[in-house]
């Protein structure tokens, strides 16, 4: 008999298990196997998912320790939430557990924080943390105060910038001991440094800046904060204004903080344009009901005003959505609304969706920007609650409904209210969904239609739960975990961003983990079809070789993967761009039309079979680089199949950041970027300094102070001691230095008023340091963005042995000439580059080889250096001064370790100036920012936007924008498409001449380089006209 | 002599001589790890260095041990006689399989199985059983004992009246006791000095989490009144409450409640 309903049950959870796998949602009762007998009301649920694994999940609600302990329990998943086990961690437990319980994981730092009510002890807020929730230690007190109601934790982890590796922790509660500003965030900056006594080095603030219901002095009891990893911190709360006892009316009031709520007044940047005070309140007069007691017209579930959620889009700060529940003019039913902002919190579109008869809305937005609403509604006769999780690709237009639960919710009587809850939760991790929800816990299939499974002992045949002896157990309310798998494991490829060794690599995890993740990435060039070797488990990189025929020809790599396999054969297709050295610099691919960069062929594809779970790499993709470009680029790959596309828009015509701070390849493990250049200097003791550069191009629609963080590793900058770093390249700039900073540990530099599409040079100065060949030193530098790094790059030194040296020297020696040759008609240059090609051709590396090459070749060098006087006109770079110190080494016979540098560092000054004078022409990779920047003006100029013209150049702009990133529109279309805005830019130089005289002139020469057909040059013209257009936008766009 | 055969022997000779600890520190007395322990069983140790919950990892001081009898655990833990469970031994290493003893545990993790970590063991034994049993019941009266000693006031007495109360909640919240008086006409004074023949009791109405538990009192209940001031630390009430099931005692124990009170 045992046996039999055994394996009854076995056999149902098996189709559940099956059937829930088929639908790519899992729906799992938590109540652990060792517990079957239970039958308390686990209401009031909350889960956390360790974003840096998302195996591990915290669980909770109002469920006691099983043994009357002192301590009450939390779920602990460690297989994704297949299986739970009750660890007993919370001090305190109270007859059912703890109270207002929730939980959030740090972001990599896989500490569990917890807000709780002490089980037991009335309104005692304990602000909790432990650093391995598996273990049975019961966790640390860091906060402990009275009269505190609903704490609502949310924590993450500083990916980059100031504070980086730093847990924040913020925690939303009702603290009536700041009436009559309950309202309350507790914060801390550094969660993991916490240390008791409390409240250790949290921080409370009062959020609420308005008076409060006269009587009695509070804002309602649900503070809900969320972050956002550029530092960026929204809450949303209910402001009363009035409460009679049975209803509170209210404003839905939002907050936000731009820097982690680190500064003297966090919390107030969000300023309602009606009273100035901040809080944008979003609504004001709303409705909601106060009923303290079991409602038997609404599944016995209780009204006492806690239904609002927040949630941020991981791709754009700005973008936010809210949920509130309301009795919409005063009277039922109870009905939920969900809204959004673009903009920050300060405008709000009308009601996305309304749900009447529901609670408990829970909302998240993944990384594909997909928002996910999750609530309880009460329906039918008899009544039922049914859970819904409604997800919407397209900001919350259209929503798939999907019923993970219908349960009867006259049954089982409360033991206490809340019935089901207060709250839920849902959580975002990559593409997937994390929920949790509690229900009459019957094992009857058809009251879970996504399939459920049941760890404690159930006969669905019979519906009936069983103890550990088989007996009957009474029905009860159980929590519900939920997974909604927006691409399978299967389905869910990637390329890694970083490799720390054999043993530590990205596994895929979105955001990706390491700060750095532009150097060991999995994509990578060659010289030739042979992928390379993979020392240290990292692809061997090779710069670009720029020239005609063969001598431009490069291949490139990227080495994909997935964490399980699937039940069939999938292909992957790799798209593969190119981009300047630097940051800021806009991806090109084979359809952006640059002269100089060909990615001629079809994307390559990597073929995984069933069972295969990679490292594959993708074919060879050939590509070519012209003579007249610089041989110095970032290489990116966007990996896709059917199932699982990169996320849009393309990097194509974009910087990684851009427009917003949407962290593109951190956020999407199907974009990866390689934006490193090494300079090979000999490993012994050289008598050198290295010099080389990289630009930083201010990728916005708005001018900009562009701050970029460098680190060096301390051992490195020991050995780089004495270097330096060098801003470079403003317009006219003579000077060979701009901004010189002796090289420290790590150090921030700041570049003020960057326009649209400008750029600088970033340069470092280092003495070439001794050491072991094949070592590797960088200065890795971070854009940062409102405190975020949003893209990077690193530049260093590879150690290698003189013949190595030598050899990656004469390849520049070649690159740099046939650029200068084939580029600005400096027909001497090309004796140069042939020379130091026939010197690589013999394999010519030795010393005696070297010292006679610079003997024969520093002459014409000279003479070259003479011949581009018109090129050094301006010459930010100080090649001259270079090229002179050479000569002087070369004189005095100096040997290789002494020269190798100086001839590097010419040679990369002479390539950094080449590229300036070439951008200076245009740049065809700036074409979308352009369009973008114009579409951004028209909008955002008031003067602009008043123009008849306006409205027409902003949709066209728009929809231009909106074709190219679906590809259906790319730079072949540009002339066009302005040639269609000529008119409109004419009228906008007629209304706008006295203000900007001359400007028809600038429309003239838009006209004229669209007749000429020249791409670059009609980027330059159009350029030119949108910044005579900058000059009237003093809108308040972030400076940094 | 292997050193389990000492741990053995040396718990039984210290059980036998007073019933000290079996080993390890600080067990104390069978008494006193029957008070500290949650669940106490009779069991065998089925594996060493073994752990049937996943998320404990087998280590030398894990064992997966069936329980053969229940000696004390609390009621909601449900019948897991001949379940095999994980022990988190005090000191690792200190068992085989086949050891048979009673182990004094408390609840830490419940999962596929149950984990619990122990506090003390002892040799098996009738004598041993009949101690443990001893101090169960011995333990339930300490429990009262202590409530006793906490109450402000212990009367018998019978509620004649109930009404609203002044008392308020710090602000509205979902977790407001909604404060009610009941008047009990004390007819036997126990402990403390009542100032008037009848005491006022504040009494939570609210059917919310945090307060479901508590007693209701309605006209008529006739009961021993074990009465607190500042029951609750943070929950501010002016006058006494009795806010724990237990804090009502049948009139049935009026002589063991005698003989407790200090």
């Amino acid at each position: 008999m045992k046996t039999k309903t055994l394996l009854i049950a076995t056999g149902i959870l098996l189709s559940a298990w099956l059937a829930a796998a088929q639908a790519q949602v899992t729906v799992v009762n938590m109540i652990p196997n060792a517990r079957s007998a239970e039958t308390s009301q686990d209401s009031e649920p909350n889960v956390a998912v360790d974003p840096a694994n998302p195996q591990r999940i915290a669980g909770s609600a109002f469920t006691p320790d099983p043994l009357g302990g002192p301590n009450a329990p939390i779920y602990v998943s460690t297989n994704g939430g297949l299986t739970w086990t009750l660890n007993s961690i919370l001090p305190g437990n109270g007859p059912f557990g703890t109270g207002d319980i929730t939980q959030r994981f740090g972001g990599t730092s896989h500490a569990l924080y917890s807000g709780i009510l002490r089980g037991g002890a009335g309104l005692r807020l304990h602000i909790l943390r432990t650093t391995d929730f598996t273990l049975p230690n019961v966790m640390t007190i860091l906060v402990d105060r009275n009269s505190v109601d609903q704490p609502y934790v949310q924590a993450t982890t500083v990916l980059g910038g100031a504070g980086i590796g730093f847990d924040r922790v913020y925690v939303g509660n009702n603290d009536f001991g700041s009436a009559p500003h309950t309202a309350s965030i507790d914060r801390s900056l550094d969660g993991l440094g916490a240390t008791p006594p409390p409240p250790s080095n949290f921080g409370h603030f009062p959020i609420e800046t308005r008076p409060t219901a006269p009587g009695v002095n509070q804002d309602g009891p649900p503070i809900r904060p969320i972050y956002h990893w550029d530092g960026t911190i929204y809450a949303i709360f209910y402001g009363w204004r009035a409460f009679t006892g049975n209803m509170a009316t209210t404003d839905v009031v939002v907050v936000r903080d731009d820097n982690w709520a680190a500064g003297a007044n966090p919390f107030t940047a969000l300023v309602d344009p009606g009273d100035l005070l901040a809080g944008r309140q979003v609504l004001t007069g709303v409705r909601v009901p106060w009923a303290n007691v079991s409602q038997a017209a609404f599944g016995q579930e209780r009204f006492v005003g806690s239904n609002i959620s927040i949630a941020v889009d991981p791709r754009d700060s700005s973008r936010v959505y809210i949920a509130w529940a309301d009795y919409p003019g005063g009277v039922p039913p109870y009905t939920l609304h969900v809204r959004r902002s673009d903009d920050r919190g300060v405008n709000w579109t009308g009601d996305l969706i309304t749900v009447a008869n529901a609670t408990n809305p829970a909302l998240a937005v993944n990384t594909h920007g997909r928002v996910g609403f999750l609530y309880q509604q009460v329906v039918g006769s008899p009544q039922r609650w049914e859970t819904h999780l409604r997800r919407s690709a397209n900001l919350g237009g259209l929503w798939n409904d999907m019923i993970l639960a219908n349960v009867p919710a006259t049954t089982p009587a409360p033991q206490f209210i809340p019935y089901i809850g207060d709250y839920v939760h849902l959580q975002a991790v990559g593409k997937d969904f994390y929920g949790i929800f509690s229900a009459n816990n019957t094992p009857n299939l058809a009251n879970f239609p996504q399939g459920v499974i049941y760890q404690r002992n159930a006969n669905f045949g019979t519906q009936t739960l069983l103890n550990l002896s088989n007996q009957p157990v009474a029905i009860s309310i159980d929590p519900f975990f939920f997974r909604v798998v927006e691409v399978a494991a299967g389905d869910d490829f990637y390329v890694r961003d970083w490799t720390d060794s054999p043993a530590s690599g990205d596994t895929g995890l979105e955001p990706s983990t390491h700060p750095i993740f532009y150097t060991t990435s999995d994509v990578w060039n060659r010289r030739n079809t042979n992928p390379g070797t993979f020392p240290n488990d990292q692809p061997e990189n090779q710069p670009a070789g720029n020239g005609f025929g063969i001598i431009g020809d490069n291949w490139a790599f990227a080495r994909i993967r997935r964490n399980a396999t699937s039940s069939a054969t999938q292909t992957v297709t790799a798209h593969f761009l190119v981009s300047k050295l630097g940051t800021g610099s806009n991806y090109v691919d084979n359809t952006v039309m640059d002269p100089d960069v060909v990615l001629p062929g079809a994307d390559p594809t990597v073929t995984f079979l069933p069972a295969e779970l990679g490292p594959k790499n993708t074919p060879a993709y050939y590509w070519h680089l012209n003579p007249v470009n610089s041989s110095h680029l970032c290489l990116a790959v966007e990996i896709s199949t059917p199932n699982d596309p990169y996320v849009a828009p393309s990097l194509r015509g974009y910087a990684p950041g851009w427009p917003v701070t949407d962290l593109r390849v951190l956020l999407d493990n199907n974009k990866a970027q390689r934006n490193l250049s090494l300079s090979t200097t000999p490993a012994g003791t050289p008598r050198t300094r290295i010099r080389a550069y990289a630009i930083a191009h201010n990728a916005a629609t708005f001018p900009r102070t562009a701050t970029l963080r460098y680190t060096v590793d301390p051992k490195t900058a020991e050995r780089l001691a004495g270097g330096a770093i060098e801003v470079l390249g403003a317009g006219g700039a003579t000077a060979a230095a701009e901004t010189s900073l002796p090289l420290e540990t790590s150090g921030t530099i700041t570049i003020p008023d960057l326009q649209p599409g400008e750029n600088r040079w970033i340069g470092i100065d280092v003495p070439a340091p001794a050491g072991k060949e094949g070592e590797v030193l960088t200065v890795d530098f971070q854009d940062i963005v409102l405190d975020q790094p949003i893209d990077g790059f690193s530049l260093g030194v590879r150690l290698g042995t003189n013949r190595d040296a030598i050899g990656d020297l004469m390849e520049l020696h070649r690159s740099v000439y046939t650029r200068l040759s084939a580029g600005f008609g400096i027909d001497a240059a090309k004796t140069e580059a042939d020379a130091a090609d026939e010197a690589k051709g013999r394999g010519a590396f030795s010393e005696e080889d070297y010292t006679a090459f610079l003997a024969q070749r520093l002459p014409a060098m000279s003479h070259i250096d003479a011949e581009i006087a018109d090129l050094k006109s301006t010459d930010p770079f100080a090649t001259e001064a270079e090229l002179a110190l050479l000569n002087e080494l070369a004189t005095r016979r100096e040997t290789s370790d002494a020269t190798v540098g100086a001839h590097v560092s010419y040679l990369n000054k002479l390539d950094a100036l080449l590229t300036l004078r070439q951008i200076e022409q245009g740049d065809v990779a700036d074409i979308l920012q352009n369009v973008r920047w114009q579409r951004d003006l028209y909008i955002r100029a008031a003067r602009l936007a008043g123009l008849d013209v306006a409205g027409k150049i902003v949709q066209t702009s728009r929809a231009w924008v909106a074709a190219y990133e679906i590809r259906k529109a790319n730079n072949r279309d540009y002339g066009d498409f302005l040639k269609g805005l000529l008119q409109s830019f004419d009228d906008t130089a007629k209304e706008l001449g006295e203000d900007l005289p001359g400007l028809t002139a600038e429309v003239q020469a838009i006209e004229s380089a669209v007749g000429s057909g020249n791409l670059a040059a009609l980027q330059k013209a159009h350029r030119a006209f949108l910044l005579r257009l900058q000059t009237l936008d003093a809108a308040d766009v972030p400076a940094n | 002599m292997t050193r389990r055969m000492c741990i053995v022997l040396l718990a039984a000779a210290l059980t036998a001589s007073g019933g000290t600890a079996a080993f390890g520190q600080p067990p104390g007395t069978v008494p006193d790890m029957a008070r500290a322990a949650q669940l106490v069983f009779r069991g065998t140790v089925q594996r060493a260095g073994a752990s049937n919950v996943s998320i404990l990892r087998a280590a030398d001081d894990t064992a997966v041990v069936r329980v053969d009898q229940v000696l004390k655990a609390a009621a909601s833990l449900g019948d897991i006689t001949g379940r095999e469970i994980t022990v988190k031994l005090r000191e690792p290493g200190s068992v085989r399989p086949g050891d048979s003893a009673v182990f004094f545990t408390n609840g830490a993790l419940y999962g596929e199985s149950l984990g619990v970590v122990e506090v003390g063991r002892a040799a098996d034994g009738a004598a041993l059983r009949s101690d443990v049993a001893s101090a169960v019941r011995g333990a339930e009266e300490e429990k009262l004992r202590e409530r006793l000693e906490r109450a402000t006031l212990v009367v018998a007495g019978k509620v004649v009246e109930t009404r609203p109360a002044a008392e308020k909640a710090p602000g509205v919240t979902e977790h407001d006791p909604q404060w009610r008086e009941a008047v009990i006409e004390i007819d036997t004074v126990l402990k403390g000095k009542p100032e008037e023949s009848r005491v006022v009791v504040v009494y939570p109405t609210s059917f919310d989490v945090m307060w479901a538990e508590a007693p209701r009192p309605a006209v008529g209940w006739d009961a021993i009144w074990l009465l607190y001031r500042d029951q609750i630390s943070g929950v501010d009430v002016s006058g006494y409450t009795a806010l724990k099931p237990w804090n009502l005692q049948s009139r049935d124990s009026l002589p063991t409640v005698r003989r407790l009170l200090p």
